[in-house]
């Protein structure tokens, strides 16, 4: 009882300091509230990240080929399972115009037709549109006739890297589709032959549509493929939240100054006098101590759960799965809460203690946390994800980002089970130090 | 047969290293009475009153409170004992009330009873009407009431207060000493520790002083007056000091020890009102001028000196 007396006077006076709010609460909320600003709203909610379409101009110089337009002729209209009507087109390049115009990708692609090579590129030199494509006159043919090459030309601007890679690898995944039915109609075609079974003339390209037609469809490619993960459950692959991501980097960051600052209150305490004054009263102090570090995990917890409910209400981050979320933050609080008792066993007096935190605190705060100056972005290299696992802030931040990303409970536990060695570390050292200093 | 004694202090030794804090001292504080441990910074008082608190674990010996020894059973001996510490030791971000039902719940205090005695405290320290007050927008005097207020939540049998009035006012001294004789008259044993000598001699039944972590001298205030006789004391300010004055004033009559301290001449004589006219004989004969007497009834102070060679100052 008494121990909890002490806890919550700790805890009185931590909410009654003004910059323990700031930094608690002020700070971390700010930071994020910028970040909101910045990326627009919704951009913690599940919808993920949007960029804005890429402006493409594209030039159709195919010519086409008689039989390409004697084949899709034959084309039933509204028979296309994509939704796409080929009937009346006359040659792969306008195939290409259709898809890529489809409202499948008009998130990501605004296209317009352009008139001849020159103005394409003059748009896309006068910075109107991100890339012009230009797809040559003989490109029908070269897609129907066996020895025959040629190539599609991407014309982008230098200053753009994310829009034009995404209209390269659209335009990569349908000439490959063409290229491979190419080489199967042929193939096909050749152990026909050989089996002396004569095809009409002109079947093939039909088969070579139908084949073409066939592998458009998306639902047909994404049923290869089924992600998983390690406890065998279907990935929730939640689209990359960037507030989520700054939101719990300053929840871990912060969240380590309040376990030391809290912690700090047993050296505040002993040379204001009051600890040698509650040393003097019938309580052990052993009680005095377990006080101590109720109120510093009680505090941490009021902070996360603070932090989390208003990040989700307000700008409405998506922290995951309950169990998974809960999880990762109590990995938070027994993390920051350890370190704390653990390094404030270390200073000599308050003194000390605002240039460790300042210093140390700092310091592996920013490493711990190296992923929000990287948002997750591809290529970065995997030392980082590692290097943050040499502090404890990057295992609580770890915890905290695969909740986001939707791991569930059971696939944290490996994560929560380093954290545990973590603070188990911190707590008895820290804890062991303490008592022989002011026990 | 009920214990007569509120504390026995036995043979009792602080060490640290080669520094002997406590170097063997014996007392005992009657139930009822003022003790006061009188002694210069550095005597070992507050080491002694460490050890008493429990907040030290003795080297050698062992002293009982209230029958309970300091070894074997802390926790009843902190529970007999309200302690006012010599700095003030307040949470400054709480208010008076706060503070008190803080300390109170630490004395084991709860409920209706707690409540009630932080009321009656708040009366008895003055601070009613500041009872909500943040303790860090008290005056000096306010934080010295509030700090001796928390000591006598549960109202202990024993109450140490340790150097109360260091540093403060004349008028909050004068309240904390009424104060003290007021707890006294209802019925607490107090143990005082001051180094101002005049405090030890109005407050005290018994005094001990200490110094150099020696009991050197213990008694009522008459009883240690004895010790240096009913010598008065002189005190000189002159514009010579040599050797050769200081023998010359030696050998007059009714002198009886002489020190010089501080650009003064420290006389312990007989009879003062026989010795000064034979002293202003002796400077005139010997060309010294006195530019002022102090004439100082035998007293603590006095008995410091005669005992330790020194003034209790230095």
């Amino acid at each position: 009882m008494k121990a909890l007396d002490v806890a919550i006077k700790d805890m009185t006076q931590s909410f009654r300091s003004f910059f323990a709010v700031a930094f608690m609460f002020g700070i971390p909320i700010l930071v994020t509230g910028m970040f909101y600003f910045m990326l627009g709203p919704g951009s913690g909610a599940d919808e993920g990240m949007k960029l804005p379409p890429t402006q493409v101009q594209i030039v159709n110089l195919d010519e086409g080929s008689p039989l390409f337009t004697a084949t899709m002729g034959s084309i039933e209209p509204g028979s296309s399972s994509s939704g796409l009507d080929f009937s009346t087109v006359q040659s792969m390049g306008e195939v290409f115009i259709a898809v890529l115009g489809s409202p499948d990708f008009t998130e990501i692609v605004s296209l317009t037709i352009a008139e001849d090579e020159v103005s394409a590129r003059a748009a896309v030199d006068a910075q109107q549109a991100g890339v012009a494509v230009i797809i040559p006159a003989d490109f029908t043919a070269a897609m129907m006739e066996p020895d025959t090459q040629t190539s599609i030309t991407i014309y982008q601007d230098p200053t753009l890297t994310i829009g034009p890679a995404i209209v390269q690898a659209l335009l990569t995944q349908m000439v490959e589709m063409s290229a491979a039915a190419k080489i199967s109609v042929g193939v096909t075609l050749e152990q026909l032959n050989r089996a002396g079974i004569a095809v009409v003339a002109g079947k093939e390209q039909e088969i070579f549509m139908q084949y073409e037609e066939t592998a458009m469809r998306r639902e047909t490619a994404y049923q290869l493929l089924e992600v998983r993960t390690p406890s065998g459950e279907v990935a929730n692959n939640q689209a990359f939240n960037p507030l989520g991501v700054v939101m719990g980097a300053m929840m871990v960051f912060f969240g380590f100054f309040t376990g030391a600052a809290t912690a700090e209150s047993i050296l505040r305490e002993d040379e204001r006098g009051t600890l040698s004054r509650l040393l003097t009263t019938p309580t052990r102090a052993d009680t005095i101590l377990t006080g101590k570090l109720l109120a510093v995990a009680a505090t941490l917890f009021v902070q996360v759960t603070f932090l989390m409910l208003f990040g989700w209400l307000v700008f409405g981050i998506q922290w995951g799965q309950l169990l998974a979320v809960m999880l990762a933050g109590l990995s938070l609080v027994i993390l920051a809460g350890t370190c704390g008792v653990f390094l404030v066993s270390l200073i000599k007096n308050s003194r000390q203690a605002g240039l460790i935190f300042g210093g140390v605190m700092t310091v592996t705060g920013m490493i711990g946390v190296m992923n929000v100056f990287t948002m997750n972005a591809p290529g970065v290299n995997p030392a980082v994800e590692k290097m943050a696992l040499i502090v404890p802030q990057g295992w609580a931040m770890r915890c905290i980002s695969l909740a986001m990303e939707g791991a569930i409970f059971v696939d944290l536990l490996p994560w929560f089970g380093g954290a545990l060695l973590w603070s188990l570390a911190f707590f008895v050292v820290g804890n062991l130090r303490l008592k022989r200093r002011f026990a | 047969m009920e214990n007569e004694y509120a504390v026995e202090v036995n043979n009792l030794h602080k060490y640290y290293g080669e520094v002997k804090a406590v170097a063997g001292i014996n007392f005992t504080v009657r139930k009822g009475e003022i003790f006061s441990l009188l002694g210069p910074n550095g005597a070992g008082k507050t080491t002694t009153i460490s050890m008493i608190c429990c907040l030290l674990r003795p080297t050698e010996g062992d002293v009982l409170v209230m029958g309970n020894s300091v070894r074997k059973d802390p926790q009843a001996v902190k529970a007999c004992l309200g302690v006012v510490p010599q700095e003030i030791a307040l949470y400054e971000d709480l208010s008076a009330r706060e503070n008190l039902t803080f300390w109170g719940k630490m004395y084991g205090l709860r409920g209706v009873p707690l409540r009630q005695r932080v009321d009656e405290v708040l009366e008895v320290i003055g601070l009613v009407d500041r009872q909500k007050g943040a303790v860090a927008k008290f005056s000096g005097g306010m934080k010295r009431r509030l700090n001796i207020g928390i000591a006598l939540l549960h109202k202990p049998q024993m109450i140490i207060m340790d150097e109360p009035t260091v540093g403060i006012d004349p008028q909050s001294r004068r309240s904390i000493l009424d104060s003290v004789m007021q707890l006294n008259r209802e019925g607490a044993t107090l143990l005082y520790t001051t180094h101002y000598m005049e405090e030890a001699q109005e407050l005290s039944d018994h005094i001990a002083i200490m110094d150099h972590g020696k009991l050197i001298a213990l008694g009522t205030h008459a009883e240690l007056v004895k010790i240096v006789g009913e010598m008065d004391r002189v005190i000189l300010t002159t514009n010579i000091d040599s050797p050769q004055v200081i023998e010359n004033w030696k050998a007059t009559e009714g002198v009886q020890k002489v020190t010089a301290e501080d650009g003064h001449l420290s006389l312990l004589v007989d009879d003062s009102n026989q010795v000064l006219p034979r002293l202003f004989e002796a400077a005139a004969s010997a060309g010294v001028r006195i530019a002022s007497v102090e004439i100082q009834e035998p007293n603590l102070e006095a008995v410091f000196l005669h005992l330790t060679g020194r003034a209790m100052r230095d």
